[in-house]
């Protein structure tokens, strides 16, 4: 099948019309073989889909009157721990596909005289469940948060889903936006849109503090990297092998980085598959530190949950924290693709290991008070 | 000093506008696993030691080429074969790189590959670490006078150029044409390589004018890019910077991603970006490149004519290694 897709892509002008009707043809066919293989899977899945509708619904209801609620996917975990961190009002939802559930909530929504719903992404189902609740009452606020960059538009998915959520904004079915990153909140402010800004925040005052790391090796740890190439993993590996005496611990590794490492001849802790978050907040504590030069992010949350446990992280450039700082000079990494770079910002890192872990307790102080009022800011409009 | 040839193949034709600028011989072979494939290439690698090449140097390592390199070495012990390096290890997460990647590192443990050239310090650091034979060589690029063109002359109005020359996530082109958004009286000229850059562009009400790059070389891309006042090429990882030596050598300052290791400081802070995702930062920069358009003209030529000898004397001392 893939031969015959390249065939055609070679034949086929792009833009062009019959490109078109075949790139719709194939995905039509496509989702048609889905359906009739995976029929019990999806059947199974769909009943996940319609607990979780009936769980929002009486949660909802506990909400009453309240000046917000906010919807979360709880199966995008970056997300999810996101949106935790940051608001009260909660409310777990995964993707609706039921026009009567759709309605159900919507109309939950209503009697139960919510003032504004936050959609915090935007999932299956979710951009009907704004048009339905606008129908019944466009009173009410409809905001929605806006995690990504305009990078993520090379994705087709992103791509579609922001052309369907800008659509909604000029129908004033949506309110506002909030960006999780200064550039894209300025960018959209520019381009005529009503938007807020937030930071992602992480609490792990109460997390369990179990140990520390030891001085015979240096243990470096980077997690969660394989799944995507803007996460840069193959440069991370290399600047770890320039660090001396450098032990690697990378979670999940798959077998091209796994063959890499063989290659670097680096010695790792590693793990073929994901662990819970909270597994993984307790292994990155053997850290001396942990490594997260990626090429593009917004806000994100493992840098600041590997401080919180007490481990420093090096991060690039591609988001709000710490910029301007002492702190930023330790650890951002201004050159992401350079293994030789990474490797000497490591071992200053390690050098000044107590007082970056200092600067980082004076930081988040700050960086705690800021998050609050910016939500805040937000969830008033 | 032609004793050599450079092979190069058409996977990667933006790196081809360097590299064959900076070997004076060179051919292009194919890419290509088939028999077919091979016979063509084997036919002219014959041709070029039959009329003295002594060693051959291969722009990466590309689908097929290993078994070609094995079977030079079994006909003709005494050729040297080199490998320039053409990717970077941000770009190991893709099959095809990797593999052949690894095939190289594994010719070079076989001695097969007698030297690789890596245009990236972090890289030939590693490897150089790791006990390969192995070389730095600096990228390249030199208008030649009979390339030259008239470029854009000031008109109140401003000109921005992209032209990423590949539609991949490493181009970071989205990010990129935000930053016309930040420019008053302004038009954006781009290669519009999908539908999405045009339908993005009216999107957020950006005043452009779609280009189409056809043939991957460095005469077109003179004609286009003479018509701006700056570009932009502000990728997150690249290993050769075609778009950025053209503009420079035009005279048109070009900003360019944070991996760009070979310009000094007094030009760097003008033209490489530390944040290559941040379209407010870098429109603020690429407005102070065009104040500064004639400083860094100057700045650029002074540096360039020390840095084309170094990079010749490191290309002279890797072919007579």
């Amino acid at each position: 099948m893939q031969k015959i897709k390249s065939i055609l892509k070679s034949f086929i002008k792009k833009d062009g019309i019959i490109y078109k009707i075949l790139s719709k043809l194939y995905h039509f066919l496509s989702t048609f073989k889905y359906k009739i293989t995976h029929s019990k899977e999806a059947k199974e899945q769909n009943k996940k889909y319609q607990k979780r509708v009936e769980e929002a619904i009486e949660t909802i209801k506990k909400y009453k009157k309240k000046e917000y609620i906010v919807f979360y996917n709880p199966t995008w975990l970056g997300v999810a721990a996101s949106t935790i961190g940051l608001f009260k009002n909660n409310m777990p939802l995964e993707h609706i596909y039921k026009k009567n559930d759709i309605k159900k909530i919507a109309k939950t929504i209503n009697e139960n005289e919510i003032k504004s719903v936050i959609f915090s992404q935007i999932c299956d189902g979710w951009t009907n469940t704004i048009e339905e609740i606008k129908k019944i009452d466009p009173k009410i606020k409809i905001k929605v948060i806006w995690h990504g960059n305009c990078y993520e538009y090379f994705s087709d998915f992103t791509w579609n889903l922001n052309k369907e959520v800008m659509n909604l904004y000029k129908q004033e079915k949506i309110d506002c936006f909030a960006f999780v990153r200064s550039t894209m909140y300025e960018f959209y402010k520019k381009a005529g849109f009503k938007c807020y800004y937030l930071q992602n925040n992480v609490h792990k005052e109460n997390s369990e503090k179990i140990s520390k790391y030891q001085d015979e090796k240096i243990k470096i740890g980077i997690y969660n990297a394989d799944s995507r190439e803007l996460k840069n993993i193959y440069t991370a590996l290399s600047a770890m092998k320039q660090v001396p005496n450098s032990i690697a611990d990378v979670v999940p590794i798959n077998d091209g980085a796994k063959q890499f490492t063989q290659i670097l001849d680096l010695e790792t802790t590693s793990l073929d598959d994901y662990i819970p978050n909270e597994e993984l907040m307790k292994r990155i504590q053997k850290n001396n530190i942990n490594i997260y030069p990626t090429f593009t992010e917004n806000s994100p949350m493992f840098p600041i949950e590997s401080f919180e446990m007490g481990v420093p992280c090096l991060l690039g450039n591609n988001n709000d924290y710490f910029v301007g700082t002492k702190l930023g000079e330790y650890v951002i990494l201004e050159k992401e693709d350079d293994a030789s770079y990474i490797k000497d910002k490591i071992i200053t890192a390690l050098e000044n290991r107590d007082e970056i872990m200092k600067l980082y307790q004076e930081w988040k102080k700050d960086f705690d008070n800021k998050c609050e009022k910016l939500v805040e800011e937000f969830v008033k409009y | 000093m032609e004793n050599y040839i450079l092979l190069y193949g058409d996977k990667k034709p933006e790196d081809n506008i360097c590299i064959t600028n900076m070997f004076e011989n060179s051919k292009p072979i194919h890419l290509g696993w088939t028999e077919f494939d091979y016979n063509h290439n084997m036919e002219i690698i014959e041709q070029s030691i039959k009329n003295g090449v002594k060693q051959i140097i291969f722009s990466g390592l590309e689908i097929g080429w290993d078994k070609l390199i094995k079977d030079i070495k079994e006909k003709n012990s005494n050729i040297k074969i080199k490998v320039i390096c053409n990717t970077q290890d941000s770009l190991l997460y893709y099959d095809y790189e990797r593999e052949n990647f690894f095939k190289l590192l594994e010719l070079a443990k076989e001695k097969q590959v007698y030297d690789i050239a890596f245009l990236r310090k972090g890289q030939y650091d590693t490897y150089k670490g790791l006990g390969y034979n192995c070389s730095y060589l600096k990228e390249n690029y030199i208008l030649k006078e009979n390339k030259k063109v008239a470029i854009k002359l000031p008109n109140g109005k401003t000109d921005l150029g992209i032209y990423p020359l590949n539609y991949t996530w490493d181009k970071n082109i989205f990010n990129q044409l935000c930053i016309a958004k930040f420019f008053e009286n302004c038009n954006l000229n781009y290669n519009r390589l999908e539908e999405r850059m045009e339908d993005f562009l009216a999107t957020m009400e950006i005043q452009s004018t779609k280009q189409k790059i056809e043939k991957i070389e460095d005469t077109e891309l003179i004609q286009k890019i003479s018509q701006n006042d700056a570009t932009i090429a502000t990728s997150f990882t690249d290993y050769m910077h075609p778009v950025f030596w053209i503009s420079m050598e035009l005279g048109i300052p070009c900003l360019v991603g944070n991996h760009a290791d070979f310009l000094e400081e007094d030009l760097k802070q003008y033209v490489i970006t530390k944040e290559e995702d941040n379209p407010i930062v870098n429109a603020k920069m690429v407005e102070n490149m065009i104040k500064n358009k004639e400083k860094i003209h100057q700045l650029y030529k002074m540096w360039k004519q020390e840095y084309n000898k170094q990079a010749k004397e490191q290309l002279e001392k890797f072919i007579e290694k």
